[in-house]
């Protein structure tokens, strides 16, 4: 008959189990092992992703901190040097002004000196001219009288 | 019309396949045979496919991890977090009563037509429902939960530990066996291609669905005595 029920129930009892025992070691067991692992890289992955990025973000606000930092030093260098260079070229120029100033008074004082010798000498010139002159006067007409007077006269005029 | 009904009692006869001759000798029942086919067939396709898993996964293993994802979103889902340690018996329950019931599209006799078999499972699966209470709440507790919410429920309470098994058992005995017949019938009378759709409706479909509906029976009991 198809309705029997005995002691043939131990069978499938006694099979199960061992088909659970089977399935858990070569289906269950590794299947959820690796899918454990897998879930265990995902996370520890997404948390290192996540660290990263921190790190990261971190890096770059100290970047961008040098950067802002650098920007202010070339900026405070340039105006430095331009300060500097303004001030330079300042002495530079009032030097220079001061040189022209002084080269034109040593020349102006030379012209003059030149001016004083040349006049000096000429003077000395035009007595040694005039005194030739007259001595030439005077030897023809010594005794003159008139002469003499003119002579005197002359030379008086001439300031000598 | 006798030797149809011959023919029938033949088929629906309980065959022993042999008898291991030890004392007075032991009957294996055909059904032991073929769950032994069946246990083997499933293992050797677990040791084909489940070897070199990788965790990015590739190939067969894409769907062996689908189907192993789908018993353990099924049943933990109904199990909830407690019984998360049953899952993987309740899983072979599910793959065991699967592959039975549809042995009987290749011509096998299914081994859940014998009615040994679903006895045999519906005690396991009230073995499960009792050991799971005790082994969450303590035996004290457990046995507390058959006078929840009242002492007066304890007798329906005692009497689920009796009525609960019977359907499990029968639900599935009565529809494998149904099918059974119909489908004897049914390649009695045209065995040419006319059984093929009835075949898939009532090995693929209803066996399936019979799978389905006892393991989700026995993991709600169950998830009834853990909470």
């Amino acid at each position: 008959m198809f309705l029997k029920l005995d002691w043939g129930i131990i069978w499938p009892i006694v099979n199960i189990i061992i088909f659970y025992l089977l399935l858990r070691k070569f289906l269950f067991g590794p299947v959820s092992k690796i899918m454990e692992k897998r879930k265990e890289m995902i996370s520890s992955d997404l948390k290192e992703a996540a660290k990263t990025k921190t790190e990261a973000e971190g890096i770059k606000k100290e970047y961008e901190q040098s950067l802002a930092q650098a920007k202010d030093e070339a900026g405070q260098i340039i105006s430095d040097a331009r300060a500097r260079a303004k001030t330079e070229y300042q002495d530079k120029m009032d030097k220079a002004k001061a040189d022209v100033a002084l080269m034109k008074e040593n020349a102006q004082k030379d012209i003059e000196a030149e001016k004083q010798k040349t006049i000096a000498g000429l003077q000395t010139e035009i007595a040694g001219i005039a005194l030739m002159a007259a001595s030439k006067v005077v030897e023809k007409e010594t005794d003159n009288k008139g002469n003499e007077k003119l002579l005197d006269d002359f030379l008086k005029e001439a300031g000598v | 019309m006798g030797s149809l009904a011959n023919y029938l009692m033949e088929e629906l006869s309980l065959k022993t396949s042999f008898v291991i001759p030890i004392g007075p000798g032991i009957p294996v029942p055909q059904s032991a045979v073929t769950t032994w086919v069946i246990m083997a067939i499933v293992v050797v396709l677990c040791i084909i496919f489940v070897r070199n898993l990788k965790v990015v996964p590739e190939g067969p293993q894409v769907y062996v991890e689908a189907l192993v994802g789908f018993i353990y979103g099924f049943i933990g889902d109904l199990l909830g977090e407690k019984g998360k340690r049953y899952i993987p018996f309740l899983g072979t329950i599910l793959i065991y009563l699967a592959v039975s019931n549809i042995s009987g599209f290749f011509r096998a006799t299914p081994p859940t037509k014998d009615l040994n078999v679903t006895a045999g499972l519906a005690l396991i699966s009230l073995f499960l429902i009792i050991y799971s209470g005790i082994h969450e709440k303590g035996l004290k507790g457990y046995l507390h939960s058959y006078v929840e919410p009242m002492p007066m429920m304890a007798a329906i309470n005692i009497l689920e530990l009796f009525t609960r098994p019977l359907s499990l058992c029968m639900r599935l005995f009565g529809n494998i066996l149904g099918g059974f017949v119909l489908m004897e019938l049914i390649t009695y009378a045209a065995p040419l291609i006319v059984p093929l759709p009835f075949s898939c409706y009532f090995d693929f479909f209803d066996g399936l669905l019979q799978a389905y509906v006892f393991v989700l029976l026995t993991s709600l009991f169950m998830n009834e005595s853990i909470e």
